[in-house]
């Protein structure tokens, strides 16, 4: 799973502190999903589409081997 | 202000050393060594444990903006894992000295001395840990109570860290499940090797390790077994 998350950070303004606070979880777990290494829950991933008024798909991107 | 902070951290490093370098002058026996040494080893890691406790509330205390707020959390992040490390390590080899200095019959003084490094140390790694104070200050973690090894505890705390958190935590957890697994069997081996070629016999230990293995396999299969 490829992500956006860095580029729609860059593009709001948002670190990801920031960010965190809006999607309601550590700063940690936005550093890890950036580096995806760490799928989020469907949950956190709707949060986080919402904050960049973006699809879900849009952000978190799947190959067509892992669907 | 580094440069001075090392200085600092030197000097008191310095005079550590030189102050257990004159004690092993007068040390003769290699008990006293090892329990002079054990002593150094622990106030080494308390002042380490120290000054990364005030160097994460300086951070938590300084404010930033954009990228630099990020570098000042992880920062703040490695710094209390560190805090963690050292000061656990601290009352582990405390409790290493006590045990020692009692068995071995020492004065008073060391006997002493060890029981108020197991105190400053269980101190500093439970009630001063600063992950709780400044990094997850709201945050509503379980509190302690002297009981972080049950059960209860464990869910509150599982559940007050977010998704992301529990998925490094389970990573961390199985890790070094597996390697306490191989490390006990390894030291279990030794003690028996000790025992055959050495006096006084190990086999309290060897049964003790044991019966540590079964408990930690059985609490660890029992945990997922019943999903």
């Amino acid at each position: 799973m490829k992500s956006r998350l860095k580029e729609l950070r860059a593009r709001e303004g948002y670190n990801q502190t920031e960010l965190a606070k809006l999607a309601k979880v550590s700063r940690q777990t936005i550093s890890l999903i950036e580096r995806e290494e760490y799928m989020p829950s469907i949950l956190i991933a709707v949060r986080i589409a919402r904050i960049f008024n973006e699809q879900v798909e849009d952000v978190f991107i799947f190959e067509e081997g892992e669907l | 202000m580094k440069l001075l902070t090392k200085f600092i951290m030197g000097g008191i490093i310095g005079f550590i050393g030189a102050y257990a370098l004159l004690y092993f002058r007068d040390a003769r026996t290699s008990e006293s060594m090892f329990a002079y040494g054990g002593l150094a080893l622990i106030v080494l890691l308390l002042i380490w444990s120290v000054y990364l406790y005030v160097s994460t509330k300086k951070l938590h205390f300084t404010s930033y903006t954009g990228d630099e707020e990020d570098e000042a959390d992880e920062k703040k992040y490695k710094k209390s894992s560190d805090f963690s490390t050292s000061s656990y390590s601290a009352l582990v080899v405390s409790m290493i000295l006590l045990a020692f200095t009692l068995i071995q019959e020492m004065s008073v003084y060391l006997v002493v001395t060890s029981i108020v490094l197991v105190i400053v140390s269980l101190f500093l790694s439970t009630g001063m840990n600063p992950a709780a104070k400044f990094l997850y200050a709201d945050r509503e973690f379980p509190k302690a109570d002297g009981s972080t090894s049950s059960d209860a505890y464990a869910d509150e705390f599982l559940h007050a860290a977010d998704e992301g958190e529990r998925a490094i935590i389970l990573q961390g957890l199985y890790k070094s499940h597996n390697l306490m697994n191989t490390l006990l069997v390894i030291a279990m081996m030794l003690a028996t090797t000790y025992s055959i070629l050495q006096d006084p016999s190990q086999m309290f230990s060897v049964i003790m390790i044991g019966v540590v293995l079964i408990a930690g396999n059985l609490k660890y299969q029992l945990s997922i077994r019943n999903k």
